[in-house]
């Protein structure tokens, strides 16, 4: 074999890998080398039921909601369009989505298969929400608006900051809903609004993020203006100019 | 609908029955790479998006199933690792359960055991010791598709085998071969 350490000889005279000069070869050491001998005990102790458990394993896959998801991936292999995800509404769905609609976002736009991405440019939550955000179109935000008070309401206890009708409210914007998410296990509470017909969404993440002024940049195509102050971070994001995006955040810094 | 299959290339049908019949083993080779199982189900969605994308890149003919474990693969080393561990979640914590030992899995007991034991090793070392020992990949194979010398396979198992053997006898003080394996 290519490498020569005895320890990996017997590894790969356990698991058969070996022709048959080198297997007659090491039984013939094994033989004669009490050490060596001990050596092999101790890896053949090692070689537990792998197969066994691991097809065990199988059992506790998700299958019917990875199936469910990959039947949502639209016939055309694109993906199923964001209308559709949120058109199911309920908080839970919303959380599961999330994934879903993370991966589409982030999936969808690189080029190469096995090509590494540009990774020191997708390393925030920033980068999930705009890689989402990016998929929005007008039609994402059909339909009327939910119970704001309600669901500001839950998003507030679940963030620890004072979300409502007031304090959400933006000029010219019209909010159509707010919804749990979640990134990385922190909770991500997502505000959406028409800005005309421009998706713009509000998003505070509870986190321990550094504080920081408002500043704007540009992720995925999306313009992003984010902020973060009492251990949260804050972010408005849309196919909006940054000066747009910028305006929107002071607007909001104001009052979180 | 099938008609079309075979010669030229893949079909985005076969691509996607492909993918129904090995959901499963996908999400079982995501969860030895990232010993998470939200991260393992994104994985897998994340690899179907995309093996439904590139359905023209498969040629028809060869295994769908390594091609598409190379999918997760790539997206696990290349994306979603490479973030969790800037974010300082890159590390396993060894005392998580991530299998019941025996309330979910029906067979018996030592089952979750032997999962347990293998989700504390490294990466390296489960994602290893799932190819060879559970998806039967030969030692070239395996090399071959993790782009390593087969001697690097061959000190991965050993390292494995090590510690496991030192976990199910831990007075027996032999020098272990962990963190040998790269």
């Amino acid at each position: 074999m290519m490498d020569e350490t005895d320890e990996n000889r017997l590894v790969a005279l356990l698991d058969n890998q070996l022709d048959e000069a080198a297997r007659r070869a090491l039984e013939a050491r094994l033989a004669a080398e009490p050490e060596l001998r001990a050596r092999y005990q101790r890896l053949a102790a090692g070689g537990l039921p792998f197969a066994r458990a691991f097809d065990a394993a199988l059992a506790e896959a998700p299958a019917a909601r990875m199936r469910a998801r990959l039947d949502s991936v639209g016939g055309d292999a694109r993906p199923a369009p964001p209308r559709r995800r949120w058109t199911a509404g309920a908080a839970a769905a919303a959380i599961v989505l999330f994934g879903a609609g993370w991966a589409v976002g982030r999936y969808i736009s690189p080029p190469g298969l096995l090509a590494p991405m540009a990774s020191a440019e997708r390393d925030t939550w920033r980068d999930a929400v705009a890689s989402y955000v990016a998929l929005y179109t007008r039609e994402t935000f059909a339909g009327g608006a939910r119970d704001e008070a309600a669901a500001l309401a839950r998003l507030s206890q679940a963030l620890g900051v004072a979300l409502t009708p007031d304090t959400i409210a933006l000029p010219d914007l019209t909010f159509k809903w707010a919804d749990m998410l979640a990134y990385e296990g922190a909770p991500l509470g997502q505000v959406a609004y028409l800005d005309g017909g421009d998706p713009v969404v509000f998003c505070i993440i509870r986190d321990s993020q550094k504080e920081a002024p408002v500043k704007a940049e540009t992720r995925e195509g999306v313009a992003i203006a984010s902020w973060a102050r009492g251990g949260h971070g804050f972010l408005v994001g849309g196919r909006i100019s940054p000066k747009r995006a910028t305006e929107l955040a002071e607007t909001l810094a104001a009052r979180f | 609908m099938a008609r079309r299959r075979g010669v030229r290339m893949a079909s985005r049908d076969e691509i996607r029955a492909g993918l129904t019949e090995n959901l499963a083993r996908l999400w079982r080779y995501g969860l030895a790479l990232s010993a998470a199982r939200d991260t393992a189900e994104d994985l897998v969605q994340a690899t179907a998006l995309r093996a439904l994308e590139r359905a023209e890149q498969f040629q028809s003919g060869t295994r769908l199933d390594r091609w598409l474990f190379a999918i997760l693969r790539s997206i696990w080393l290349n994306e979603i690792r490479a973030r969790r561990i800037r974010e300082g979640q890159g590390f396993v914590d060894p005392d998580q359960v991530l299998f019941s030992d025996g309330a979910e899995i029906e067979t018996n007991i030592f089952t979750g055991q032997v999962l347990n034991a293998v989700h504390r090793l490294p990466e390296a070392q489960r994602e290893t010791v799932l190819l060879v020992y559970v998806e039967g990949l030969s030692y070239a194979e395996a090399a071959e598709f993790l782009g390593t010398p087969i001697g690097t396979i061959m000190s991965r198992l050993a390292a494995a085998r090590s510690a496991l053997a030192k976990l199910r006898s831990p007075d027996s003080a032999a020098p272990s071969a962990r963190g040998t394996a790269k």
